[in-house]
């Protein structure tokens, strides 16, 4: 285990930021925190609790460009877009974005790897940091996910104070220490939740069981308070859903991928007008479903991290917290 | 009779079958009551500002038939707005303003509505009236640059067209997608065209509830845009969206003696 001293912590940063490398940590714009891209040190803002969105931008960006095309004399050039190769750094990544990151990758790149975001996470380095500050909605602990986890991070910052408690989880985490060998000392082990946060545990996450709740008139009385936007889908770091829109004219045209929720009523609408889901109970059982039966199937990890964001975002007042609290107990 | 007590006569005497008002549950929220059991819970103070109207939209909510509602002043003007928009004709709903725990007002018909609004009328939120003005001394390219600024933010995830009363359309423009009118990517360009499109859509119609801004999760503050123009339509045309019931509206209504020749 090494650690840092807050002083040169902030040379480091300066220092990658003049190597060239695309900083982007938590920005305090107008009351409220954002992953932006930083120039300098001082704009870095870690004393938060939660961004309004999530870092999955990094990775999945709301608009992505696939491809391009043109067509000259009905002679289509298909055009290639270079996703950008030089190092990104995120920097002050919560456990339970890290988590999420970690999982968005599993999800893009498990089966057929999904090149655009292949690229993106290869060259992107997650620089992780223990929780300090929660609120009500928080509920990481619930789902079994410490506010000082590591996993989903390359490296590990914990704040002890005048300096930082350093944890180097996988190569590119060695590689940063090994680049700033002088400012890294040694030190023992700590015990980090004495400087984590400590947000309660609001529901048995083994008391809940889907499989046989799918017709259960609880999504109906849950779902009464949502109005079906994207608000909780596009600030979700795990949501993962997208559409392939094209646009073109009659002589070139560009492929993207944007973000898309399964709390619209488009999203499953059929070309025949037949809506499978067809009123927001059956959308909000999905979205439910997915990150908690779904997933897990697929893949064998809860796709919720308990970050609360589509709580603080919901135009409804919908919480997912109480809601999962609810089907622990029927 | 305090107005818990009003709501659960009404749930008890099925009445009504659904009562939709506030909670507390660590911040403000919306609560849905079916029977009286839980009329407790129900809060009303100045903080509760989220028009619930929009929740009569939904048809699920629709098809409780008969529905009571705590609206504050702009909830009101647009349940009259969306009526005169011919919405809600096999709904019955008891709107209730509440000015504090034994004093509200219970509304039996439009017309009570209708006229309520008309004696207390009170123009919009004076921060917005300030921000306005404030805009209004811009040069049209520092204009171009405010909006620039803010709509760049926008993530498209429609929060302010679910959470305002007048955009009840079963399918709206930028979900008509062969072809598709609106880009559905929130590029600058996408952006643009959605709040412009919205703006124009809610031109003379918008109640200034501010739900649209309140709702957003980027804190761009759209309801500028349509209290703008409904500020430029009231000196037009003299008109005040959700204080009329029967539907005098600029922008669709023809009429023989419009000011300008071009229309005739
Ligand atoms: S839960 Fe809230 S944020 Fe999500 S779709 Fe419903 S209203 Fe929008
Ligand atoms: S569902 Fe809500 S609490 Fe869970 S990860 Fe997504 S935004 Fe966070
Ligand atoms: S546009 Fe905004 S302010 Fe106007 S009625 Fe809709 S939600 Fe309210
Ligand atoms: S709520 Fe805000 S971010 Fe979402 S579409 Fe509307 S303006 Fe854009």
């Amino acid at each position: 285990m090494k650690k840092i001293k807050k002083s040169n912590f902030e040379k480091m940063v300066n220092s990658l930021l003049q190597s060239g490398s695309t900083i982007i940590a938590p920005v305090l714009k107008k009351g409220k925190h954002y992953f932006s891209r930083i120039e300098s040190f001082d704009k870095i803002s870690l004393d938060y609790c939660q961004t309004v969105l999530s870092p999955k931008a990094v990775y999945f960006p709301s608009t992505d460009s696939l491809m391009r095309y043109e067509n000259e004399h009905n002679n289509v050039k298909i055009i290639e877009v270079e996703v950008p190769k030089n190092p990104v750094i995120v920097l002050g990544v919560k456990p339970c974005d890290a988590y999420a990151l970690s999982y968005l990758s599993e999800f893009f790149l498990k089966e057929n790897s999904d090149t655009y975001i292949q690229v993106r996470k290869e060259n992107t380095t997650i620089v992780g940091f223990t929780c300090t500050h929660s609120d009500d909605k928080c509920f990481c602990t619930s789902l079994n996910i410490n506010p000082f986890d590591t996993k989903g991070t390359d490296i590990h910052f914990t704040d002890i104070g005048e300096e930082y408690y350093v944890e180097s989880i996988t190569e590119k985490g060695n590689e940063i220490i090994k680049n700033f060998n002088t400012m890294f000392e040694d030190s023992q082990t700590i015990d980090k939740k004495e400087y984590s946060s400590n947000p309660p545990i609001k529901f048995d996450l083994e008391k809940i069981r889907l499989t046989d709740k799918f017709e259960s008139s609880v999504w109906l009385d849950q779902s009464l308070l949502c109005l079906g936007c994207g608000a909780c889908a596009y600030s979700c770091p795990t949501c993962s859903c997208f559409d392939i829109q094209d646009e073109s004219n009659p002589y070139s045209g560009e492929r993207l991928r944007c973000w898309d929720s399964c709390g619209f009523g488009l999203f499953t609408l059929h070309a025949s007008g037949h809506n499978p889901r067809h009123d927001q109970s059956n959308r909000w059982r999905n979205r439910v479903f997915h990150k908690f039966e779904y997933s897990v199937k697929n893949l064998g990890i809860i796709s919720c991290v308990g970050c609360g964001r589509c709580i603080r975002v919901c135009p409804g007042g919908m919480n997912i917290s109480e809601h999962l609290a609810e089907l622990a107990t029927i | 009779m305090t107005v818990l007590a009003r709501v659960s006569e009404l749930l008890d005497s099925q009445q009504i079958n659904l009562f939709i008002g506030y909670t507390q549950k660590g911040s403000i929220c919306p609560l849905f009551l079916k029977e009286s059991d839980q009329v407790d819970k129900l809060i009303f103070n100045e903080d509760c500002l989220q028009n619930l109207v929009p929740y009569l939209n939904k048809h699920e909510v629709q098809s409780f038939g008969k529905i009571g509602i705590f609206c504050t002043f702009s909830a009101l003007r647009s349940l009259l707005q969306l009526k005169s928009e011919k919405r809600f004709s096999n709904l019955s709903i008891i709107p209730f303003l509440v000015i504090s725990d034994d004093e509200f007002v219970e509304f039996g018909s439009y017309e009570e509505i209708e006229s309520y609004i008309e004696k207390n009328f009170k123009k919009g939120d004076d921060n917005v009236q300030e921000m306005i003005d404030k805009i209004n001394l811009m040069s049209t390219e520092e204009k171009w640059e405010f909006w620039t600024n803010e709509l760049t933010g926008c993530i498209k995830c429609y929060a302010c067209r679910s959470a305002c009363p007048m955009c009840y359309c079963d399918k709206c423009s930028v979900e008509i997608n062969n072809p598709q009118w609106v880009p559905t990517a929130s590029h600058s360009q996408g952006n643009l065209e959605w709040h412009v499109m919205r703006a124009m859509h809610l031109a003379g119609r918008c109640v200034n509830c501010n739900e649209c801004f309140r709702a957003c999760p980027m804190d761009i503050p759209l309801n500028l845009l349509t209290s703008k123009i409904n500020a430029d339509m009231e000196v037009a045309f003299g008109q005040i969206p959700g204080t009329k019931l029967k539907l005098d509206y600029a922008m669709s209504c023809y009429k023989f003696d419009d000011k300008d020749n071009f229309i005739r």
